[in-house]
């Protein structure tokens, strides 16, 4: 137990002082803090810049063709503000000046050209469709004996309506389930690459002998596995306590929404279901990278032995993207109980969905089975790798020779 | 203490490595493990350091099974190699502590042998900004950390220069004068000469001389006597005549007589004044541990 506790202590320390480790730490937790900044943001710039869009910003100009027109209608076109010019070729002088940014020809109640100098991509007439649409509606209801005021609770009475939803709701639960899922994915890929970057480090250094005469290879297993999980642990508690101190200092600029999708996602079933499956599928998969590194000799060739398991992690996190539109399917649940999927399929049905404790049982059952399991087989292959140096050999053989191996 | 290897077989796959070693080391006699490359050295160090599990025979610390995790042991494998991105004296106090001691004890006693070995400016450098030599050094330092009761060192000499080489013979002396027990194995006969008190030499995984370094010398001088005369000649010439079935051949500035049996030193010098010949050096000739070796391992190859 000593020797695991030194183990544990001495590359916990090597992790968390190598610079690379201190500087991506700052930086993601400053980037997370910075963004909880945003919705503060945002108002400040809003309104600063010009858009043809908006009417206030626009000089608009307009000529009424020859003809009647209805009581009222041009008061409504100077409301926008705009300007009247008694003939086309006016408004094109003035829009030419540089004094307008669009102009209107009005030729009916109904009927327009809109005329510019230089058209940007924002520009648009929406605003004058509405205006002759509105004009006349009024008129019509006017001359019916409707007062226009009341068109609105004709047209869109109010229905009261609520909803009760009996197990998840996927509406409010999906992003930030996701988003939590994220994590694991990169915390497995980027951690598990470390571990076995590290064990094969060893043997290429031809330290492994050192090792393996001065304490167990239960120990250095252990311990290093054990190291890598809460140095990642406490990276990502950094980054994530930026980010929660960041929350609650704009908590009140931040859209209800996303209080919501919050309090609708980080339930109790959830947290736990989260926490449980993420630490034991994480440690799993850190045994697994372990072994596989110790069937290495070189550095380099630890991304080729690695790749198997690459896949496997990659597919569950394909398995738990695509799952969110079918989260009520079989492969769905499947996938959420075999273990190397669950990691991050679990959390997600289980954000998504009700997902029955007799599921949870089982996936809990079978993980925790899987990596005691797989931490015996990265025992008896480091022990194994200890002096099999040279050339790579199948991870079958590794294997079986690992299990039947005395020494 | 002693250390007591009996009858060890161990065999990888089908070759067979080691065809039942045995051999004994006591604590306060340093013993110096020889033997050609590929011998069985380093199988059986391994096996003694439990890397590997002997497939017959057992390894005993006075009597009792032998368990070199359960013991302190200092170890220098032949595969040297520890942490090149770690700084020297972390380093060395982890590996203190993985063989038991506490971090305190071990941080004194690296600190201690990293100024005995003068790499006390290189304690907080990353190992590989050592040269070769000084990371040689730093895998000695390890062995010794927090003051092993058994030492065994493979290959301890390769890649020290003379004055390093002495430092490091000091610090065996030294372990040895307090009672430890100390393997090595070298193909540096001149240190082990100096050094050791025993000798074990495997040959194709056989033990083929094992004991007392001075004790075998004898028996090999066998009945061999070194001679110098004021002439040479004369006095090789009257060899031949008057004591025939002698034989005889050159050696630096005098010459060996192989007697075939005991010697009749009375005859010899009767011989030697009857002729009138002065006699400068008579001495019974000893091999070196060289000539030992060679003659023991080197000649079924010649």
């Amino acid at each position: 137990m000593k020797g695991l506790f030194t183990v544990f202590n001495y590359e916990l320390n090597q992790h968390i002082r190598k610079k690379s480790v201190i500087v991506t730490t700052i930086v993601l937790a400053l980037i997370l803090f910075g963004i909880t900044f945003i919705p503060r943001l945002i108002p400040l710039f809003s309104g600063s810049g010009s858009s043809d869009a908006d009417p206030k910003d626009i000089s608009y100009g307009y000529v009424l063709a020859q003809g009647a027109w209805p009581k009222g209608l041009e008061e409504a076109v100077q409301s926008l503000p705009a300007k009247r010019y008694e003939t086309r070729s006016e408004l094109e002088i003035a829009l030419k000046d540089g004094e307008l940014k669009t102009g209107f020809y009005l030729e009916s109640p109904l009927k327009f050209e809109t005329l510019y100098m230089d058209r940007t991509l924002y520009a648009s007439a929406d605003i004058m469709p509405g205006l002759l649409a509105s004009f006349y509606t009024n008129s019509q209801l006017v001359s019916k004996g409707i007062n226009p005021e009341d068109l609105p609770s004709i047209l869109h009475p109010e229905v009261e309506q609520t909803t009760t939803v009996l197990g998840q709701d996927n509406t409010s639960t999906a992003f930030i389930a996701m988003f939590l899922m994220l994590i694991v994915y990169f915390l497995v890929l980027i951690y598990g690459i470390a571990t076995a970057t590290m064990v094969a480090r060893e043997k290429d250094s031809r330290a492994m002998e050192l090792l393996i005469t001065s304490t167990s290879a239960r120990s250095l297993i252990l311990g290093k596995v054990f190291a890598s999980a809460v140095a990642a642990i406490m990276q990502l508690s950094v980054i994530l306590f930026a980010a929660f101190v960041g929350y609650q200092i704009n908590k009140s600029t931040f859209p209800e929404v996303i209080h919501l999708m919050l309090s609708g996602t980080l339930t109790t079933n959830y947290v736990v279901a989260y926490i449980f499956y993420t630490l034991v599928g994480y440690l799993m998969y850190l045994f697994l990278y372990a072994a596989l590194g110790s069937t290495v000799s070189r550095v380099e060739d630890v991304s080729s032995a690695t790749a198997p398991i690459q896949f496997l992690f990659i597919f569950g996190y394909m398995i738990a993207a695509f799952g969110m539109n079918m989260s009520d399917s079989i492969l769905f649940r499947v996938a959420s109980i075999i273990p190397f999927t669950g990691v991050l399929v679990m959390p997600l049905r289980t954000a998504l969905v009700s997902v029955p404790m007799t599921d949870h049982i089982l996936a809990a059952g079978l993980m925790g089975l899987f990596t005691v399991l797989i931490a015996y087989l990265a025992i008896r292959i480091y022990r194994w790798g200890t002096l099999n140096y040279g050339n790579k050999t199948s991870l079958r053989k590794v294997v079986t020779e690992a299990l039947r191996n005395k020494d | 203490m002693k250390l007591e290897l009996k009858n060890i077989h161990k065999s990888f796959g089908d070759k067979k490595v080691l065809h039942g070693i045995d051999m004994t080391v006591q604590s306060g006699r340093a013993l110096g493990f020889l033997g050609r490359n590929g011998a069985g050295k380093s199988t059986t160090i391994r096996c003694i350091m439990e890397v590997f599990r002997q497939d017959e025979g057992d390894i005993l610390l006075d009597g009792q099974p032998f368990h070199a995790k359960n013991q302190h042991v200092g170890y220098l494998p032949e595969e040297r190699g520890m942490y090149s991105k770690a700084k020297v004296l972390d380093q060395l106090v982890y590996f203190g502590q993985l063989r038991g001691g506490t971090k305190k004890d071990s941080k004194q006693s690296a600190t201690k042998w990293l100024e005995y070995f003068d790499l006390g400016e290189w304690a907080g450098k990353p190992l590989e900004q050592l040269s070769k030599g000084n990371q040689q050094k730093v895998q000695i330092i390890q062995s010794f950390v927090n003051d092993p009761d058994l030492l065994i060192l493979d290959e301890p000499f390769s890649g020290l220069d003379p004055v390093n080489a002495q430092i490091f013979k000091d610090a065996i002396g030294g372990f040895v004068k307090e009672g430890k027990l100390v393997i090595f194995s070298s193909h540096q006969m001149a240190y082990v000469e100096e050094l050791c008190d025993d000798i074990a030499l495997i040959h194709e995984g056989n033990i083929l001389l094992d004991g007392d370094l001075d004790a075998i010398l004898k028996a090999r001088s066998k009945n061999r006597w070194v001679l110098e005369g004021k002439d040479n000649k004369a006095l090789r010439e009257l060899i031949e005549q008057n004591f025939p079935s002698f034989e005889i051949e050159s050696h630096e500035d005098s010459f060996i007589v192989d007697a075939k049996g005991e010697l009749d030193q009375a005859a010899l010098f009767n011989a030697i004044a009857n002729q009138g010949l002065l006699l400068e050096k008579f001495e019974r000739w000893m091999p070196t541990l060289n000539d030992l070796f060679i003659e023991t391992v080197g000649g079924e190859k010649q």
